[in-house]
């Protein structure tokens, strides 16, 4: 019997071979962590709905849907025409033009905190002026982040998400982390550290909301900060027109200071946004000279707000208010959601699907019951137990038994769900995930 | 009112309208600083070649050119075909791609100190990562830049261009500021701290070569920077693929150890890329090694790095640079319209001169110029950067708009393949009826 390595090198010749041009040209030859993969990772050719195809003809079910920025699915007609259209008309003309104001009134309309707007050009940009802003507009120096939560890969953000080398020790000393889900320190470090200008999480939590935060501590975020004068900002560049089609912020009736946006935002092309209370986004606007000369942040950046990206962002964003594109997605992932964890059951494999709106979650290695408020939504596991699953070996080969299957995933954990995907799509991945179970177990690595 | 601000508001109705919707959004209703003018600015519509057009149907010779980013001119074919195929395929397929392959062996092909690349969505975080890097890479901390060089807008680079305003001091301190073209500060700093991780420089010189960098400093850089062991990285953001195919590094024969590159590099998409010496860029490569990947490795994330779209437009506009007399092209129309307006100075009586370097264009008003061929001035920067007040240059960018041209502060112009003898013409009697406006307010 050919083993997940022998069947994933068969049917991926020309991947290989591109993987080998590749490796001459990037680090590990590729162009984001997350696609360093073994045997080599996948090169893929187009997509169209639910569906990707890469060069050997393979075909997918895609749950990684642009690691989340395409909540419509792939090649969404409305948003291609958007952008063909566009790029007949221009793709930079190095002026102010109405499709930047068109998709900033979208966003105002639907995510709650936003009352002024400053476009980026990726959520990494994004997270860094939110963090040059909140030091400026308060005159405070530090900002309090979250273990493990990802608020771009700038060097402000990397503690608690990874190691600090070549960064500097004052862009690092500056940037305090505390566990998640804990009220009582964040009120305690606020208030012996009178330096601190603002709180910053992924409001459902790290890794996409694999390590969730519980609702109520975003009440009691929205309150300690509120009362110690401290900016809170919700990094909704994952959630944002996801958890619904108003944010997490929308979803849990918790209104940030700012808000960050990035992905399902800009319809599938790069772009982020800083949004948030207009007196904090106006710390870019041009006042007197002395303001602009000694106060005022300076902003140029080529991208902002490009015609392409806002082109495609105003696409997503109108079908995203007025059609149930979030109802259908959320639909789609519960079936997911409690196809999968009967599975884990009838395999007798320890775990539970779960997960926030239209994203899923496989927690793997432990066999738990869900607190009843929380439903499938939100998994109470302690999260060094979530983490544990990372050291396990199936956490290496899930992901390559599934794609043999046919099905793409974060990591084989993490499942992202678009409108597109339909109810046999869910069929079709949930007998992938069956037979990806039995072939690790086959070789022994499904043991917990 | 002035009569230039007056014709103003009369051809931009429609502007002014929409200006009003977009004060509700953005900070002083513009989504870029260099966007921001008094009363408001144009609102484009569409551009094609050399030309674009606003609501309200003027049109213009455009010099803004996508802030540098379109060599190839507005709408070039190849690129309009290549994203709009693209677009019909998967603008972000969760994986990687065969474009991406090609475009970073257009990129190696390119530019010479490109060994390895990583690409980015902009060249702010090109530079981001290239000082991560060359942290990582030396082990030391320190970062030497020049006077007035713009290297993006994230906190390490705002020293030495902008206000401070909400950088935290622990990240600035790690920069040293010096002056540009003076190699004995350098040799010495380099000496005395061996805290140094890199030396980077716009090498033509900071605001597109306006304050220019001698070529000559760029050699003496080079080897001042070998014999200390300190890296050195040419930002090439807006001088990649413009100075010549291979950037300033190729036109001037100096190789620095890493380069980034924006603007040209992504065909007028959002993009970015650092690039340059395999060792250095290996501190993103994960090992074998458990202890290197999690104690050592720098990670890099990104969901639009090297994206289909930016690598569909950037092979298609790399190809043509690579293939094609675009730079040849390019910098011919530059030539032409250097001569026309410093005819036209010579003819109307203006002191000034318009020079650069290539394709770039730049026109100093108001001062004697000392630039040999029109290309590299030799004058002190405090002149240069003195000579036009903040005032004069809005009122000459809104008389330029009524005359039927567009370009960044009036007086930088990006020049591409894709302008016409007529574009050009057209520039000269625009700068011609502006200055005459401006003499008519006793503003020249």
């Amino acid at each position: 019997m050919t083993t997940i390595n022998e069947q994933f090198l068969q049917a991926h010749p020309k991947s290989a071979a591109l993987h080998k041009r590749a490796l001459a040209h990037f680090p590990n030859g590729v162009t984001h962590d997350n696609r360093n993969m073994s045997p080599h990772p996948l090169y893929v050719t187009h997509g169209k709905g639910s569906r990707k195809w890469d060069v050997d003809g393979n075909e997918y079910i895609d749950w990684v849907t642009g690691h989340g920025s395409l909540l419509l699915g792939h090649s969404r007609p409305e948003v291609v025409k958007a952008v063909q259209d566009q790029m007949a008309k221009a793709s930079h003309p190095g002026a102010s033009h109405e499709k930047e104001i068109e998709w900033a009134e979208l966003i105002k309309e639907l995510i709650p905190s936003a009352e002024k707007i400053r476009f980026h050009s990726s959520g990494t940009e994004a997270s860094l002026m939110a963090f040059r802003m909140v030091r400026a507009y308060s005159g405070k120096s530090k900002i309090i982040k979250f273990q493990g939560h990802f608020h771009g890969w700038h060097d402000g953000a990397a503690p608690g998400w990874a190691n600090t080398v070549g960064i500097t020790k004052g862009a690092t000393s500056d940037t305090i982390v505390l566990p998640p889900n804990n009220i009582d320190l964040v009120e305690k470090t606020i208030k012996e550290d009178k330096d601190v200008a603002a709180v910053i999480l992924e409001p459902t939590g790290a890794g996409m909301g694999f390590f969730p935060i519980a609702p109520s501590f975003l009440h009691q975020l929205r309150k300690v900060t509120t009362d110690n004068n401290v900016i809170l900002i919700f990094d909704e560049v994952v959630q944002g027109f996801r958890a619904s089609r108003n944010g997490t912020q929308g979803r849990y009736g918790v209104i940030p200071d700012m808000t960050l946006l990035a992905k399902i935002l800009a319809g599938g092309l790069p772009g982020g946004a800083v949004t948030g209370r207009a007196d904090i986004i106006d710390m870019l606007e041009f006042k007197d000279a002395e303001w602009n000369k000694t106060r005022r942040i300076t902003h140029p950046g080529t991208f902002n707000g490009n015609p392409l990206s806002a082109a495609a962002g105003v696409a997503a964003l109108s079908l995203i208010a007025n059609e149930p594109i979030n109802e259908t997605s959320e639909s789609t992932a519960r079936k997911l959601k409690s196809g999968l964890s009967e599975l884990l059951t009838t395999m007798e494999i320890p775990g539970c699907a779960c997960g926030i709106g239209s994203t899923v979650q496989l927690h793997l290695g432990y066999g738990h019951e869900h607190a009843e408020e929380q439903g499938d939504e939100i998994c109470t596991l302690d999260h060094d137990k979530i983490r544990a699953f990372n050291a396990t070996p199936v956490a290496g080969r899930l992901k390559i038994a599934l794609i043999n299957a046919g099905v793409d995933t974060n990591k084989g954990v993490n499942l992202l769900v678009q409108s597109a995907h339909t109810d046999e799509d869910v069929a079709k991945t949930l007998s992938a995930y069956e037979q990806a179970f039995k072939e690790l177990r086959t070789e022994n690595v499904l043991e917990f | 009112m002035s009569q230039i601000e007056q014709d103003y508001l009369i051809k931009h109705a429609k502007s002014a309208e929409l200006y009003t919707r977009a004060k509700e959004c953005f900070p002083s209703g513009v989504t870029h600083d260099i966007r921001y003018l008094k009363p408001f600015p144009i609102f484009s519509r569409e551009a094609k070649g050399g030309r674009k057009w606003d609501v309200d149907g003027n049109e213009y010779v455009d010099f803004f050119m996508g802030h540098g980013a379109l060599l190839l001119g507005h709408s070039n074919p190849n690129v309009v075909q290549a994203i709009q195929n693209q677009a019909g395929l998967a603008t972000h397929s969760g994986a990687s791609h065969e474009l991406e392959v090609e475009w970073a062996e257009l990129v190696k092909q390119l530019i010479p100190a490109a060994e390895k690349v990583r690409f980015h969505s902009s060249g702010t975080e090109s530079t981001l990562m290239a000082l991560r890097l060359a942290r990582g890479y030396t082990g030391k901390n320190k970062i030497v830049k020049f006077q007035s060089h713009f290297h993006g807008w994230h906190d390490y680079m705002v020293k030495g261009n902008a206000t401070l305003t909400g950088v935290p001091e622990g990240t600035s301190d790690t920069v040293i500021v010096l002056p540009p073209n003076d190699i004995d500060i350098v040799e010495k700093t380099l000496k005395e701290d061996k805290d140094i991780a890199a030396v980077i420089l716009e090498p033509t010189g900071a605001n597109f070569g306006v304050l220019p960098i001698f070529p000559s400093f760029l050699r003496d850089l080079r080897e001042s920077t070998k014999r200390h062991e300190v890296l050195l990285i040419f930002d090439e953001v807006v001088t990649g693929f413009r100075i010549s195919k291979g950037g300033a590094q190729e036109k001037y024969g100096v190789t620095p150890d890493m380069t980034t590159l924006a603007k040209i590099l992504a065909g007028g998409m959002p993009g970015g890329a650092s690039t340059g010496r395999a060792d250095i860029m290996d501190m993103i490569s994960h090992t074998s090694d458990a202890e290197w990947n999690t104690k050592r490795r720098i990670a890099h994330q990104g969901t639009f790095n090297a994206n289909p779209m930016a690598a569909a437009a950037g092979v298609a506009a790399l190809s043509q640079i690579a293939s094609q007399p675009i730079n040849e092209k390019a910098d011919a129309n530059a030539k032409l319209l250097k001569d026309g307006l410093n005819d036209l100075f010579a003819r109307i009586e203006v002191p000034g001169c318009a020079c650069g370097v290539a394709s770039i264009v730049e026109i100093k008003l108001g001062i004697p110029c000392v630039c040999p061929h029109r290309e590299v001035c030799e004058m002190p920067h405090e002149g240069i950067k003195g000579q036009m007040g903040a005032a004069f240059q809005s009122k000459l960018r809104l008389a330029l708009i009524n005359a039927g041209m567009d370009t960044s502060r009036g007086t930088l112009l990006m020049v591409s393949s894709a302008h016409t003898k007529k574009d050009i013409d057209d520039t000269i009697f625009a700068y011609e009826r502006a200055i005459a406006a401006l003499r008519k307010e006793e503003l020249l």
